[in-house]
């Protein structure tokens, strides 16, 4: 049987039954595990071998619109997007503690959600097939919940007490998802163990398994960020990452070839990214482009995209039109830019440890990190705790975020002091000529004086960020309080991180600066 | 001009009644019937100013709890749901400690199923009073560790619980099992006037027993066995070990 000629008559109609959603037509292969169906990238493929299976007992078209019923039903309505998953997952592996039963449970609920709904909203013959897919003991009993919650008979096994419990999980109210996970992980957990332990991990259930494969990286990408929004610790973020790797890695999230994906490193990342700081731009003294300089007479055999109209008189005449000369190097003007930055962080150890919980001095360095890098500007990381007994990490400026992220995750606990010297020879390797400095600390720093010092006199903008507050941040405050180049903010929660203005002058405020100062959380000093 | 959504205009969403909405609409009615009733059932002992733990106020309370019961059919899986809902309830539902076992008791004595499984495990409160009264012929299987006075007052029922039990287990039981799978607090037992208690693991301690039969692991420990010559040097018959660190310690 031509298969894909029966999905090639089904197609519009399933497409149309489901409001068009955006997914290719569906191809057909072998595929090697005893599954129906695989999605990759939003492109469904069909097993041949299942197809062939339950054509034995229904019509082809009734198959493979089934089939395609149960995989769009994952597009259209559960899990919907990465993030969901995601969650659904950290849930399951929060009741249940182990990673295989998670995803079994994860998988199962997925189906169980998708499947009802689509036989709740559309005429669809999905549970025909399940009259014919068979399985082990979780199919089974999954099998006579449809039973129970759809009201036909599919001739499933499960214990009825179980069934019923189960039966009362209210799977359509998407509100409801995560503890409705939650009760669906508990009620099926000796179920899920058996499966496991009968090595059927790997073919949990008939109609497949849903790996990231079937998210795009876009999808991947946003559902991360989402996810980092979502999750109240750096901790279940990582547990639940990390069970991933594989699949992030292969969707080119990991930090290289052969290095799997840091999910701390992630978590910043994707947290970072979900904030906007606003850089003010500065008068650029090298544009570095090319540009109009003096006149030349034009010749036939030169280009004429550089012919300057007003001085030719309107003539494309050799010798009479004038062609513009180019040169590159210095301009002077007000084109403006974003210079590089230097961060300096402070991961001394009266701050917080970024991989144990979440630090918001490591997601601002981030956010301010972003901020940069999107603007084209290049970064370098300075993380420090007593530089001068070597507990330092040093990046030179780079745009490689992966690398960054990496740098300012550092963390080194101890003393904090700040060598001077190693910073003033990093910013020297600044492409732009005035680097802008951040520094982001508690202030608790040994030679907190010299490092005042040095801030009040070098060249540069200057934003530095402290966490918390002590009598060395009112020193700072007041010693600093008239330069016209730095600007102190305080960050205690996340939602001081927005209000941070990097690359800030004072002066750009002056005609504002009683309403700003208002501002209890940033203010100006 | 074509309407771009001419192809919607014969759509008919052809959304079926499932047994699944009958079951979460009368799942909720219920769920709502008993958290009205618990409301209730807070509101009056809510009028004590000070809610101490003895005989009248338990009996006033379980009396008021299944006053309030009498009109509501209720299902053990509803008994499951109200105890999920009253475990992350916060304002007017907010459990208050002993009258909140006291309601869960009471829910368990009047379902209409004989056996009656509760998972306490994935529940971050400690219910006391799970299993008080129970009568003969209904069987409560809780799993995982429970709160103090787990098994007060049975009135022939049997109670089983999968892991610690807290102070005062089975206080003033009448008749009936109360099984304990790991160990028990302090006072285990205290005024028991009949029915057997078996604790697998250890005993803190003893309560003042007065009848029945209590059980540590497979020794007896009251009444207490007839003193063998390989054990004629202790001078008292009730066990003085170590309580494992699980078992919770705090008193209501």
């Amino acid at each position: 049987m031509n298969w894909q000629d029966v999905i090639a008559d089904i197609w519009p109609q399933v497409r149309r039954k489901h409001l068009w959603p955006e997914l290719a037509v569906p191809l057909v292969d072998d595929i090697e595990m005893p599954v129906a169906m695989r999605m990759h990238d939003k492109q469904i493929t069909l097993n041949v071998a299942t197809c062939n299976t339950l054509a034995e007992h229904l019509p082809a078209a009734t198959v493979a619109e089934a089939l395609l019923d149960h995989g769009i039903s994952h597009y259209t309505r559960c899990p919907w997007d990465f993030a969901t998953h995601l969650q659904l997952y950290s849930t399951a592996k929060a009741e249940l503690g182990r990673k295989s039963l998670a995803k079994l449970a994860t998988d199962s609920f997925i189906d169980v959600v998708a499947n009802t709904s689509c036989v709740k909203n559309l005429p669809t013959p999905i549970p025909d097939i399940y009259r014919h897919l068979g399985g082990g003991a979780l199919e089974g009993a999954l099998t006579a919940l449809y039973t129970h919650i759809w009201g036909m008979d599919l001739q499933g096994s499960g214990d009825p007490a179980l069934v019923r419990r189960l039966g009362r999980i209210p799977y359509l109210d998407r509100q409801q998802w995560m503890s409705s996970m939650r009760r669906f992980s508990r009620l099926l957990q000796p179920l899920l163990e058996e499966e496991t332990r009968q090595q059927q991990q790997q073919t949990p259930l008939a109609l497949g398994r849903h790996s990231l494969d079937s998210y795009s990286p876009e999808d991947v990408l946003k559902g991360l960020q989402a996810f980092a929004q979502q999750v109240p610790d750096i901790q279940q973020f990582r547990d639940t990452v990390s069970d991933f790797t594989e699949d992030l890695a292969r969707l080119g999230f990991g930090a290289g070839r052969g290095r799997s994906v840091d999910a701390d490193v992630l978590y910043y990342i994707q947290l970072a990214q979900t904030y906007q700081l606003p850089i003010r731009s500065l008068p650029m003294e090298r544009s570095g482009s090319l540009e109009p300089y003096s006149h030349i007479p034009w010749e036939a055999s030169k280009p004429v995209q550089d012919i300057d109209v007003w001085t030719s008189f309107g003539k494309l005449l050799p010798g009479v039109s004038q062609t513009w000369v180019r040169r590159a190097g210095s301009t002077y003007g007000q084109r403006e830019g974003t210079p590089d930055c230097l961060v300096m962080l402070d991961s001394s150890g009266s701050m917080t440890n970024p991989r144990k919980h979440v630090s918001f001095a490591v997601l601002g360095a981030g956010c301010a990190v972003e901020a940069y890098l999107r603007r084209e500007a290049h970064v370098a990381v300075y993380n420090f705790s007593d530089a001068h007994m070597d507990g330092k990490t040093v990046l030179p400026f780079g745009a490689n975020r992966q690398a960054i992220y990496q740098g300012l995750c550092v963390y080194h606990g101890g003393g904090t002091s700040l060598r001077l010297r190693d910073v003033e020879a990093l910013r020297r390797t600044a492409a732009s000529p005035v680097p802008d400095l951040l520094l982001i600390t508690d202030m608790q720093i040994t030679n907190l004086e010299e490092v005042i010092a040095y801030l009040t006199g070098v060249d540069g903008r200057i934003t530095v960020v402290h966490i918390g507050e002590n009598n060395a941040t009112n020193r700072f405050r007041q010693v600093t309080r008239h330069h016209p180049r730095l600007c102190v903010f305080t960050v205690q929660d996340c939602q001081d991180i927005p209000q941070i203005v990097l690359g800030q002058v004072q002066s750009y405020f002056a005609m504002s600066s009683h309403r700003v100062a208002s501002a209890p959380s940033s203010s100006w000093l | 001009m074509v309407n771009p959504f001419q192809a919607f205009r014969h759509y008919a969403g052809a959304r079926r009644e499932l047994p699944l909405d009958r079951i979460i609409a009368q799942r909720d009615h219920v769920l709502q019937q008993l958290l009205q009733g618990y409301q209730t059932f807070v509101e009056e002992e809510s009028r004590q100013l000070v809610w101490v733990v003895e005989q009248g106020a338990l009996s006033r309370a379980y009396t008021t709890a299944v006053d309030v019961l009498q009109d509501i059919h209720f299902t053990v899986e509803d008994v499951e749901d109200m105890c999920t809902e009253l475990d992350g309830a916060s304002g007017a539902t907010t459990p208050l400690g002993a009258p909140s076992g006291l309601f869960i008791a009471a829910m368990c004595n009047y379902t209409e199923e004989r056996d009656i499984t509760l998972n306490l495990r994935s529940m971050t409160r400690r219910w006391p009073f799970l299993g008080y009264r129970l009568p003969g012929g209904r069987r409560l299987f809780l799993e995982g560790d429970v709160g103090d006075f787990v098994g007060a007052l049975l009135e022939g029922g049997e109670v089983t619980v999968t892991g610690n039990a807290g102070n005062y287990a089975g206080i003033g039981m009448r008749s009936g099992t109360l099984q304990i799978d790991y160990s028990s607090g302090k006072n285990t037992g205290e005024g028991m006037r009949g029915g057997v208690l078996r604790v697998q693991g250890r005993i803190a301690e003893l309560g003042k027993v007065q009848q029945g039969a209590i059980f540590e692991g497979d020794q007896q420990v009251f009444p207490a066995a007839p003193e063998s010559p390989t054990t004629s040097g202790s001078k008292s018959s009730r066990p003085e070990r170590v309580r494992p660190e699980t078992v919770q310690r705090k008193t209501s």
